[in-house]
């Protein structure tokens, strides 16, 4: 049986009764003031927050969110546990800070939708795997777009003006049948991959779901989806036959449906409801329970899972004192009522609202609320619907009820989650009306939870070293070891470890490249060479935050990183910000230097001459007085001035240096990255200057470096689209550019799926799908600085039609230079 | 999706899918459960509710976090 391993984390709602958002600022200062000053812990290592004596992680996140995260737990009764000690924990701070600091009263809530201004906020789940990531979405994103019905918390579609009830609030936040942010364009599946543990494992991150205050709906969501993970490690492909033609929508109509009886599209053909797709993945662990990659609890949760979709086939009444969002349902089916308002009305009124468009925007403050005043001053619309009107026998201003209601039951979800006794969800729940509890769950075991860790696992082994080092002043903590002032440090990076490791030597003393921040840096570099920049973003910020604390080499290593990874990530001001810091005054080194001209390269759709010229006048006078100049800037600099002088263009001797440079790099270093790109940039020229030929085999060459290596990102970026340019066959050229998107797309490169895009509209336009590439292209241009500073990128869209239609650019240029 | 109105939905009418028929005795106890859980949820709603929810979700707002 396999060991399994997930945990989860919180981020809370919370509110100051008597005041508004700008005046909360100082309070979660307090409360984690007291945090510190109560409570057993060390502090984080990387970023800012504590670790408990318990194992969990609690701190201040995005958006001055309380996060609390549990800790690693190799069961989802553990989890359920962990979760509501979590909760005990931060609702005792919020008591004791009350009267500590003398703050007015601090409610939490779990509730991960703010109705008013339409943000939204996360309930993470984390499940550590030993398969290959690439697997996961195709298997697991079904799963997470029906599970639903087991697992929304339920509550009103955040963005309909009108009464609109939804399986899942949160999923009304989701664009996406996958995404590589947390913040924003939010998809079913997050392809973050920081697996926080030694090669071999990696971690499946969540985003899609919500918090649940029912215990059986915590076990389900938890438990579920980790026995779907554990069976697409064990290669069984739990999700092939269910696979989703477009899961986004599916979800949407599954998410909008309390009958379960709207159903989804298969890519193989027909439909299925949200219902039939979880009997189908219960049925297949139930029949696969003897695998060797089920873990020991498969059965009893398999048990619960089944017992619980038995009575969703029965209908609301059969779980609404067992899962969120039918509790919700009936409550609010109950307001309705009593507000004097039939079901036929409410689909009436909803209807009318539906008219005053949706609240889609997150920005604060951006989105009045709709009021009955705007709803009656809106004559012509409301004309449309005068007959059906006046044959339910409403009058107009019955709206106002219908607004006022609305907020009554918004006001109910965000207290349906609080924290503590006052909470809807624990006040039914202590009169005796809720049948959700699990086995293993008890307020005994809940309380023993905020101050025990897991018996199993490196949370254990945490824990201790917490209560045994806490008070010194010298120890830190993170979720992949301890470590001491002198740098020393305990290796958790198993997550089942056995005993208590040794200390470990500081990173100057480390000769085996065993220090986490070289494993790190390491990593890092690879995925830079790959073309995983969120992936090498995301890890670089853990190393970024310790920046002051590491040796030097390895902070000018993490500085010159993150000037590449933002360069290429569309971020240049943060990329330029790194190297300032870099520098630290003097410019005059020939691979900052380099470095600067990279960034300034890279920062927008072409190369833009009057920002690089300075600097590269400035490399070419390093480098005739650097007697031997390492042969990476050998390479990279002739690129960068080819880059140059083709914009300004001197074609013939762009092509002169880029043939030299390859000379130099083919003896010394074939395989070099930069070396394959130069390659590419040659292809071009000599394309331009009509020897397709030689632009071919230049093109073949720095593929086959590339592909070998493991460039991914490169030849995405740079060789793919360039064969899609000069290829005759249009079928041909039309899959090498989806080959480039789906890389890109894999990869999260969004400024390469720009250039891809784009070429895409320009080589194959089709109306409808321009449509579609500008909306995307539009969304792009207004997330990333690079692309919103970009010349060319402007120009483009303000000359759309003309850019799709085949118009050439000035100079007679076929691409408009890019 | 639309609200219905509870006491005119039987159980399987609620489901998409048909359910096993049961017993008038067990309905009638579903639907007594039901009521007092409908009248205690009420009483702990308007005991919680402020009186003022367009006020109170003002108050409440919050940044976009994850």
């Amino acid at each position: 049986m396999a060991e399994r391993m997930m945990g989860l984390e919180t981020e809370h709602g919370f509110y100051v009764e008597g005041l508004d958002i700008d005046q909360r600022g100082g309070v979660l200062e307090k409360v984690m003031r007291v945090a510190r000053k109560r409570m057993v812990h060390l502090p984080a290592c990387h970023g800012t927050g504590i670790f408990l004596a318990n194992g969990s992680r609690f701190y201040i996140d995005t958006g001055a969110h309380p996060e609390f995260c549990t800790p690693e737990v190799d069961d989802p009764w553990q989890l359920v546990r962990y979760i509501c000690a979590g909760d005990l924990i931060l609702q005792r701070l919020a008591e004791e800070t009350l009267v500590a600091e003398q703050t007015p009263e601090i409610v939490f809530h779990k509730c991960h939708v703010d109705y008013r201004d339409c943000s939204t906020w996360g309930c993470h789940e984390n499940f550590a795997h030993r398969g290959s990531p690439n697997a996961l979405p195709a298997q697991l994103i079904p799963h997470l777009a029906s599970r639903l019905l087991i697992c929304g918390a339920g509550g009103l579609d955040p963005h309909a003006h009108g009464i609109e009830f939804v399986l899942s609030p949160r999923a009304c936040h989701l664009h996406g049948a996958t995404c590589h942010s947390s913040t924003d364009s939010r998809g079913i599946y997050h392809f973050k991959d920081e697996s926080l543990s030694c090669p071999g494992w990696s971690r499946l991150h969540l985003l899609c779901g919500e918090s649940v205050m029912s215990h059986r709906a915590m076990l389900l969501k938890a438990g579920t989806t980790a026995l779907v993970v554990a069976m697409i490690e064990g290669g069984l492909n739990p999700g092939v036959d269910v696979r989703l033609k477009m899961p986004i929508e599916a979800m949407r109509a599954f998410n909008a449906d309390t009958t379960a009886g709207a159903t989804g599209r298969l890519a193989a053909g027909g439909h299925m409801t949200a219902l039939e797709i979880q009997r189908h993945y219960l049925e297949f662990a139930e029949a696969h329970l003897a695998h060797g990659c089920m873990p020991a609890w498969a059965a009893p949760l398999c048990r619960c899972w089944r017992e619980t979709l038995d009575s969703l086939r029965r209908g609301i009444p059969a779980v609404d004192r067992m899962l969120d969002w039918a509790i919700k349902h009936s409550l609010y089916e109950e307001r309705i009522r009593r507000r004097g308002i039939t079901s036929q009305q409410l689909a009436f009124w909803n209807q009318v609202l539906r008219k005053f468009g949706t609240r889609r925007t997150e920005a604060p403050a951006a989105i009045p609320p709709l009021t009955a005043g705007c709803v009656l001053g809106a004559v012509e619309t409301l004309r449309k619907f005068e007959t059906s009107r006046s044959e339910l026998g409403l009058a107009w201003e019955e709206v106002d009820n219908v607004l006022q209601l609305r907020a009554e039951l918004c006001e109910l979800e965000v207290r349906f989650s609080r924290l503590g006794p006052k909470g809807i969800f624990h006040a039914l729940d202590r009169a005796g009306f809720l049948q959700h509890a699990v086995p293993e769950v008890t307020l005994a075991s809940i309380e023993e939870a905020t101050e025990t860790p897991p018996a199993r696992g490196r949370a254990g082994v945490r824990g201790a070293l917490i209560r045994k080092l806490q008070g010194h002043g010298r120890y830190t903590a993170d979720w992949s070891g301890v470590s001491d002032l002198a740098g020393r440090w305990i290796n958790l990076s198993d997550p089942f470890p056995a005993g208590t490791p040794d200390w470990q030597p500081s990173f100057g003393e480390d000769t085996a490249g065993l220090h986490p921040a070289r494993q790190l840096l390491e990593r890092i570099e690879r995925q830079y060479d790959s073309g995983e920049y969120e992936a090498a973003w995301s890890a670089l910020n853990t190393l970024r935050q310790i920046r002051r604390q590491l040796p030097r080499p390895v902070m000018e290593r993490t500085l010159q990183l993150t000037a590449w990874v933002q360069s290429r990530r569309g971020q240049p001001a943060e990329a330029l910000q790194a190297l300032d810091e870099l520098a630290g005054g003097n410019s005059r080194d020939l691979e900052k230097v380099n470095d600067v001209i990279s960034t300034l390269r890279f920062n927008g759709l072409v190369a833009r001459p009057e920002l690089m010229l300075p600097w590269v006048q400035q490399a070419d006078e390093l480098l005739a007085q650097s007697p031997e100049p390492p042969l990476s800037l050998r390479l990279a600099i002739p690129g960068h001035k080819a880059a140059l002088l083709a914009r300004t263009g001197s074609l013939a001797e762009a092509r002169g240096m880029l043939v030299h440079a390859f000379t130099i790099g083919s003896t010394h270093n074939p395989q070099s990255r930069v070396l394959a790109r130069n390659l590419c940039d040659l292809a071009e020229l000599h394309r331009r200057l009509g020897d397709e030929r030689s632009a071919e085999d230049c093109l073949e060459r720095a593929g086959l470096i590339q592909i070998s290596n493991r460039y991914e990102g490169d030849f995405a970026e740079f060789n793919l689209p360039r064969r899609a340019r000069m290829i005759a066959g249009r079928a041909m050229a039309k899959s090498l550019l989806n080959q480039a998107r789906l890389i890109q797309r894999r990869l999260g490169h969004r400024v390469g799926m720009v250039k891809t895009v784009l070429l895409q509209a320009r080589l194959f336009p089709s109306l409808w799908h321009n449509q579609r590439r500008k909306r995307i292209l539009l969304a792009w241009h207004r997330d990333l600085p690079m692309l919103r500073d970009c010349p060319l990128m402007n120009r483009i869209m303000a000359h759309w039609e003309d850019w799709v239609s085949g118009v050439r650019g000035e100079g007679d240029e076929d691409f408009w230079g890019m | 999706m639309q609200f219905r109105e509870r006491q005119q939905e039987s159980p399987a009418e609620n489901a998409g899918v048909p359910g096993p028929s049961e017993p008038n005795s067990q309905l009638d106890s579903i639907r007594a459960e039901g009521s007092a859980f409908l009248a205690a949820g009420n009483a702990i709603i308007d005991a919680a509710l402020s009186g003022d929810s367009q006020a109170f979700l003002q108050a409440n707002r919050q940044q976009g976090g994850q």
